[in-house]
């Protein structure tokens, strides 16, 4: 063996590899047995499967295993179905009505609107998941009312179907647009979506007396599956109804709704899903004997109908509010408060609004010289009037001063001696043209007596007269006779029975022959002619005698007209419907009011009017 | 007037996914009548991947977790069982987990063929289209042709999204 330990003061170096040489002619023998031809042939390979005779060893014991996630249920209400009204092919020929277009409005702006489907959103006071989301997964009203599955007879605007949507989802709502667009329409239909998707099995529908036949009119137009049930006959007969379960829809009038109900004690009250209040400032006075009653109607659901939320004072709005249930009973919520309850509770728009291109209502005042006689017959009344409320001194209330301007404005109206009126006379030029252009005209007044007295003398142009005075049973005829015959072009009305409810879009016409305490009633009426659905503008004539009472009423008005429109919004021009205040009509005189009776309201109530 | 409890001829299924920005996902399905009127909704609530689902099914993750764990679960509680199911998303889109019934998905799907209904593309299961077939028939007679079979699933995801803001 080398040694390789290196040398002292030397580089390592490696010896050179020792290389050895083996022999490999290792001799093989090869027998004769054939095993080297089977050598070279490829094996045959087979698969068996036998059976194991034990378990195996080794298995992995370890899958995937992903908990499931948890879900949520919301359930829907069983459809209810109404048996469908006959004569089915008279009404496919009603669907295919379309609604009139506004003029202007052309094609490509409507299929823009259709483009988007009206979806019903959940209120904002709706704090259940369930609940919320029930409202989202209902289809767009579009598809709900397009015949698919419910008949309309004619199609609603965009701005109906967002009133439907809303007030379908709404616990507590006013709806308070203007007059003439649709509350009753957008009402019903909400109704009729709610009975039918099973939301409400129960409705109570309270309106004024005269509004009856109109609801019930309406309610076989916009949804005539619905069986509505009148409220009527003797006692018991009522009686039987307030009790019956199976009435979808029961319609009924304050005045009955009062009477039959404080007679019975709160635990027999019949309970509603839903309780309708049509014209709701019947109840503006928290106090009276209708808003108790109907407060305490048990009712899941509360809904206002009205075009003047506030009449003379803010806190009218409470009481509604009160009834719909959102604010605590005799609160007393400010002006702010009012304002954030509005945006939440109140849907309210304008015709302005919603209906840009809409065929104008063109305001003229006519302003007339009184007559001779007239004229002679106001100043005596006016003097002697004004001397004998001087002469009372402290004695003086507001009925004196209220007789005066009664008085007044009668004269203005006719001279009772010897029956010239300068109003007439204009009316009766006017309707000349009117009746020749085959026009139909509404006129209005705060008197029966006057338009009895009108009748008279406008018989040539076929004046047909609907007031309080007119069994109700009479009144539908003559509606229908002043739309249909040719040969009326006049209606004569008051406003406490005409002002409110009607369908009267065939008139061009409106004439104011006195004016109304309060210009909400003034518009009321004159939003009979000029709603959705009128094909021209409509022209309403005021009838003001110059240097009278009438001007300085006018005057007064006009002005109170801005005070409450920061209430329910801008740009609101028919909401300000304020009645003459005590301490206003002292004014008109130049009287000073007794300092506690500043604020009272002193304009007649319609239905007294009426 | 009475109440319709009977089975509408036709029962149409409305499946979507919504991802939160949290990246939980959250699954609902709206069954509807042939006119688009709710039956049922189910949904689930929100599903956030753990790590090992992460690490298991990678890319395929999503497809796991909108096409069958949610829809599978979904699916399980479901009272009212539709005849077809309709999806807007490819990655929600299972041809197993709703066992019979045919599922139809509004956007392109490889290897899916190719259908037009009710004025909709649509892409099918080969495995599924003797099924659709089947049932096609249905969907003809009872669904207007002016309904549009894509906006439940419109619902589905605003409902969705309100049930994610609640959770959150």
């Amino acid at each position: 063996m080398q040694d390789y330990a290196p040398q002292q003061g030397s580089p390592l170096l490696l010896p050179a590899p020792r290389v050895d040489s083996i022999r490999n002619d290792l001799q093989i023998q090869t027998l004769t047995t054939g095993a080297n031809s089977a050598l070279k042939r490829w094996p045959k390979v087979t698969v068996n499967s036998p059976k194991l005779l034990t378990r195996p060893g080794f298995v992995p014991t370890w899958k995937p295993f992903w908990q499931k996630p948890k879900t949520i249920q919301v359930a829907f209400p069983d459809i209810i179905e109404f048996q469908e009204p006959k004569a089915e092919s008279e009404k496919k020929e009603l669907r295919r009505l379309k609604p009139p277009q506004a003029s202007g409005e052309g094609e490509e702006a409507s299929a823009e609107k259709k483009k988007k489907p009206t979806r019903i959103k959940p209120p904002d006071d709706l704090l259940s998941m369930e609940d919320r989301l029930f409202y989202i997964l209902q289809p767009p009203l579009e598809n709900w009312l397009s015949g698919q599955e419910l008949v309309m007879p004619f199609e609603p605007f965009a701005y109906q179907y967002e009133g439907i949507a809303w007030l379908f989802s709404q616990k507590s709502a006013l709806l308070a647009d203007e007059m003439g667009l649709g509350k009753t329409m957008q009402t019903i239909t909400a109704v009729r979506l709610l009975l039918r998707s099973g939301q409400v099995r129960r409705v109570l529908m309270v309106c004024p007396k005269p509004l009856i036949p109109n609801w019930q009119r309406e309610f076989k137009l916009w949804s005539e599956e619905l069986p509505v049930t009148t409220m009527e006959g003797d006692s018991a007969r009522r009686k039987m109804l307030w009790e019956m379960q199976s009435i979808p829809v029961l319609l009924t009038n304050y005045e009955i709704l009062v009477r039959d109900l404080q007679n019975m004690e709160e635990e027999e009250y019949p309970r509603f899903d839903l309780v309708v209040l049509d014209e709701s400032q019947r109840i503006k006075n928290r106090d009276s004997l209708t808003s108790e009653v109907i407060r305490r109607i048990p009712r899941r659901r509360s809904w206002s109908l009205t075009g003047t939320p506030i009449e003379n004072r803010p806190e009218e709005l409470a009481s509604l509010f009160e009834f719909m249930g959102v604010v605590p009973a005799r609160s007393s919520p400010d002006m702010r408060q009012l304002k954030k309850l509005s945006d939440v509770y109140i849907l309210r728009r304008t015709k302005d609004l919603v209906q840009p291109d809409m065929p104008p209502r063109l305001d003229r005042d006519a302003v007339l010289e009184l007559s001779p006689a007239q004229q002679s017959a106001y100043d005596i009344a006016e003097k002697e009037g004004v001397v004998q409320l001087n002469d009372m001194g402290d004695e003086i209330t507001i009925q004196h001063v209220f007789e005066l301007v009664m008085r007044l404005k009668q004269i203005t109206n006719c001279d009772p001696l010897t029956g010239e009126s300068a109003k007439k006379d204009r009316l009766l030029a006017d309707m000349e043209e009117i009746a020749a252009s085959g026009a139909k005209a509404i006129l209005f007044s705060q008197w029966t007596k006057t338009i009895d007295w009108l009748a008279e003398y406008t018989k040539p142009f076929g004046a047909l007269v609907y007031h309080g005075g007119v069994p109700t049973t009479k009144r539908e005829p003559i509606l229908k006779q002043f739309k249909e015959d040719p040969n009326s072009h006049l209606l004569l009305m008051s406003y406490g029975t005409g002002a409110v409810g009607l369908n009267l879009q065939f008139s061009q016409y409106v004439f104011l022959y006195d004016r109304w305490w309060n210009p909400a009633v003034e518009d009321q009426a004159i939003n009979r002619a000029h709603r959705i659905g009128v094909a021209n503008p409509v022209i309403v004539t005021r009838f003001i005698c110059k240097d009278t009472i009438e001007e300085r009423i006018d005057l007064v008005l006009r002005q109170k007209r801005e005070l409450f429109e920061k209430i329910l919004g801008d740009g609101d021009a028919s909401t300000t419907s304020l009645s003459l205040n005590a301490a206003e009509v002292f004014g008109l005189f130049d009287l000073k009011a007794r300092s506690d009776k500043g604020t009272r309201s002193i304009g007649p109530t319609s239905e007294k009017a009426a | 007037m009475a109440d319709s409890k009977k089975r509408p001829p036709c029962v149409l299924g409305f499946y979507k996914t919504v991802t939160h920005v949290t990246g939980d996902i959250c699954g609902g399905v709206l069954i509807t009548s042939h006119l688009g009127r709710p039956i049922e909704f189910q949904c689930s609530l929100p599903v956030r991947p753990n790590a090992t689902q992460q690490t298991l099914y990678g890319s395929s993750l999503l497809p796991f977790l909108k096409g069958e764990l949610i829809a599978e679960a979904l699916h399980d509680k479901l009272e009212a069982k539709p005849d077809i199911v309709f999806v807007d998303d490819p990655e929600a889109v299972s041809d197993t987990i709703w066992g019979t019934i045919p599922v139809l998905c509004f956007a392109e799907v490889k290897d899916w063929l190719s259908r037009s209904i009710k004025g909709k593309s649509a892409s099918l299961s080969p495995a599924q289209q003797e099924r659709f077939e089947k049932m096609e028939p249905l969907l003809k007679q009872h669904v207007p042709d002016s309904a549009d079979l894509s906006e439940p699933l419109v619902r589905v995801e605003q409902a969705l999204k309100e049930a994610m803001g609640q959770a959150a």
